[in-house]
């Protein structure tokens, strides 16, 4: 094949997928603040309403240390990571149309998201009434008790 | 620092395991066509088949499930085999193969291009926890269970909190692996394993499709399939299409490779008749069906199709009993634990008198994805075309097995949304997308081979048919031996 064919070919080949390229420069371009935030995250001790609900979390969940609660922004939603020595896992806000589908909980998930938006809503995370999601707790330390895995996936919603 | 060593070991096991594969398979000796990045490639996506067994027997038997347990066995092997290969190497070192031609500018670019989407992919995907759901709520999720109880999880599990415990072991236990070396179940670093399946696969893809058409014309395709946008929201993901465009964490890319490897090398086995191809088909058809439940079908099938071709029966049947290592362990498993597959356990008989609209609807969804949406690139366009121009080499091998099983398994596909209990919109538009990406490489590799084909052809018209002055000098130095 001649190479202006190739090129030809190639142009073509992005402009039809020009969408996903331009999002990669971008998710590129959000490198530095993903790291920065994530740095920044490990280092950060929530306190307040949500570390009181993260610590009912850990009432009905056995966790081998006390848990560190992380947030970092990504994507225009808020992750909260809960780590602890063995299982760090990831407390995520999920787009309410996917879950929707899901119908939840599922399985061992209680699963609950709230609509923020990135960094600028973190006050909203922090003081939120976070009594209300706790109490929708019970069926997630119902499976707990019963398994007893110390498996604890938690997503967390309005 | 104790992650990067934990991860290089985690992976360093898992090429180590599928050296020893490799090398089991070349009979310790240089396969002319084993050269360059295949090898990698297949050590590494055969490692991540052994190892995962290796930890389901574990876990079966009630074995120590730990570093040393799993990884002693392949390393001491792959120690034994080394010595061995070099000796037989430097004995061997007059039949090295032609030394492969310069690139070009071109070529370098499109290498370039390459590059630059898996180094993406490989910063991106960890730079970020999982966020695709099935990657958080079933592969992560099982991976996580299997570590934290060291072997078998408990039946409440997978009665209760596993949402498809009928879903095969490869990727979960391959992170379980990853979990294992670093200590914690650490799962942004785990994503590492996506984006180099994506790796492996381009590397795959090149050196099949060079051994077929030579360098220039492969660097192009892999390039296209680098660039493929459904491809890259697998092995890496990307901000700002929201949960479409990451789904780093799924195992639909791992089946894809499987399946491309499979269906490549069963094309190598029928153009060059060497067996070791043979036993590289049969060994991706049963990992495939490790990865996934579609796996199981295109496994059946390639396994009829290559028995129905091979004219090496004894290691055809050599062949299928490694597929029914990676297929009856768990099989059996899943059959004692009564893990059913929700879509045949609650399909219902199809009503054709609605058959017709579901069918409309599937074929309009289908169209859409692989015509319409960019999610493929053209790869499916570019295959229909370039296939109804070369038909006279389709319509034969080694060339229509490959073509054929593409077509069973896209019907497979159809029949599953014919009889799907859930929602048919709902189904489709979760993973529509995903099973066409199961075959894209193939599609697209077989395009390729298409036009190199046809722009031989066209080049032989025009310059009296010396046709073999266009193939590359060591596929006709295989070929021949």
């Amino acid at each position: 094949m001649p190479t202006w064919f190739k090129v030809v070919v190639l142009i073509v080949w992005v402009a039809v997928g020009h969408q996903t390229l331009s999002a990669e420069v971008e998710s590129i371009r959000k490198l530095p603040t993903l790291w920065a935030l994530d740095a920044h995250a490990q280092k950060r001790r929530i306190d307040g309403p949500l570390y009181e609900f993260v610590q009912r979390v850990q009432e009905h969940v056995p966790l081998d240390q006390a848990p560190v609660v992380s947030m970092f922004a990504a994507d225009g939603y808020t992750y909260l990571k809960v780590s602890s020595y063995l299982y760090p896992t990831t407390i995520r806000h999920l787009d309410p149309a996917h879950l929707s589908s899901q119908d939840l909980p599922i399985g061992g998930y209680f699963l609950v998201y709230f609509p923020s938006r990135l960094v600028d809503t973190t006050s909203e995370v922090l003081t939120r009434d976070w009594n209300a999601v706790a109490a929708k707790l019970p069926p997630m330390r119902e499976v707990y008790r019963a398994s007893n895995m110390g498996i604890y996936q938690v997503a967390v919603s309005q | 620092m104790t992650i990067v060593l934990s991860t290089v070991f985690a992976l360093g096991t898992i090429g180590a395991a599928g050296a020893v594969v490799v090398l089991t398979l070349t009979g310790v000796t240089r396969m002319p066509s084993f050269r360059g990045a295949l090898p990698w490639a297949l050590a590494f996506i055969f490692g991540m088949g052994v190892i995962s067994l290796q930890m389901f027997f574990y876990a079966l038997f009630a074995l120590p499930m730990n570093r040393l347990s799993i990884a002693l066995p392949w390393w001491v092997a792959l120690a034994g085999m080394g010595w061995t290969w070099r000796r037989r190497h430097f004995l061997r070192e007059h039949q090295r193969p032609p030394s492969a031609p310069p690139h070009t500018a071109m070529s370098a670019f499109l290498a370039g291009i390459v590059a630059v989407q898996v180094g993406y992919c490989l910063v991106f995907a960890t730079s970020r926890p999982v966020v695709s759901w099935d990657g958080w709520a079933i592969w992560f999720l099982k991976a996580k269970a299997f570590f934290a109880s060291s072997g078998l999880p408990t039946a409440h599990f997978f009665a209760s909190v596993d949402p498809h415990p009928d879903y095969p072991l490869l990727t979960p236990l391959t992170v379980a692996w990853h979990y294992l070396c670093l200590g914690v179940a650490d799962e942004q670093i785990a994503k590492i394993l996506f984006p180099l399946t994506f790796l492996a696969l381009l590397m795959l893809f090149y050196s099949l499709l060079r051994e077929e058409t030579g360098s220039p014309h492969a660097w192009f395709f892999t390039a296209l399939l680098a660039l493929t946008p459904f491809a890259v929201f697998h092995a890496g993901g990307v901000i700002g299409l929201g949960a479409a465009g990451d789904y780093v964490g799924y195992a639909d890319l791992t089946l894809a490779t499987y399946f491309f490897g499979a269906t490549a090398s069963m094309y190598r086995y029928l153009l060059v008749r060497d067996p070791r191809w043979l036993l590289v088909s049969f060994l991706c058809l049963g990992m495939g069906a490790w990865t996934k439940n579609e796996g199981l079908p295109y496994a059946i099938w390639g396994s009829v199709t290559l028995m129905i071709a091979a004219k090496h029966r004894r290691i055809g049947v050599a062949g299928l009993g490694v597929v029914a290592l990676f297929i009856v362990p768990w099989g059996g498993f899943k059959m004692s634990a009564g893990f059913a597959n929700d879509i045949l356990t609650q399909s219902q008989r199809p009503d054709f008198g609605k058959g017709i609209e579901r069918l409309s609807t599937i074929l309009a969804w289908g169209w859409r994805s692989a015509m319409q949406s960019g999610m493929h690139g053209l790869i499916w366009p570019l295959f229909v075309i370039s296939a109804a121009l070369n038909w006279r080499n389709v319509a034969r091998s080694p060339l229509a097995p490959c073509v054929l099983l593409v077509g069973v398994q896209l019907g497979i596909y159809g029949m599953v949304y014919f009889i799907t209990p859930r929602d048919l919109e709902w189904h489709l538009a979760t993973s529509i997308d995903r099973v066409l990406l199961h075959l894209s490489p193939i599609a697209l590799w077989i395009a390729g081979v298409n036009v190199y084909q046809l722009s031989v052809r066209i080049r032989g018209i025009g310059q009296g048919s010396r046709i073999e002055e266009a193939i590359p000098a060591e596929r006709i130095g295989e070929t021949s031996a």
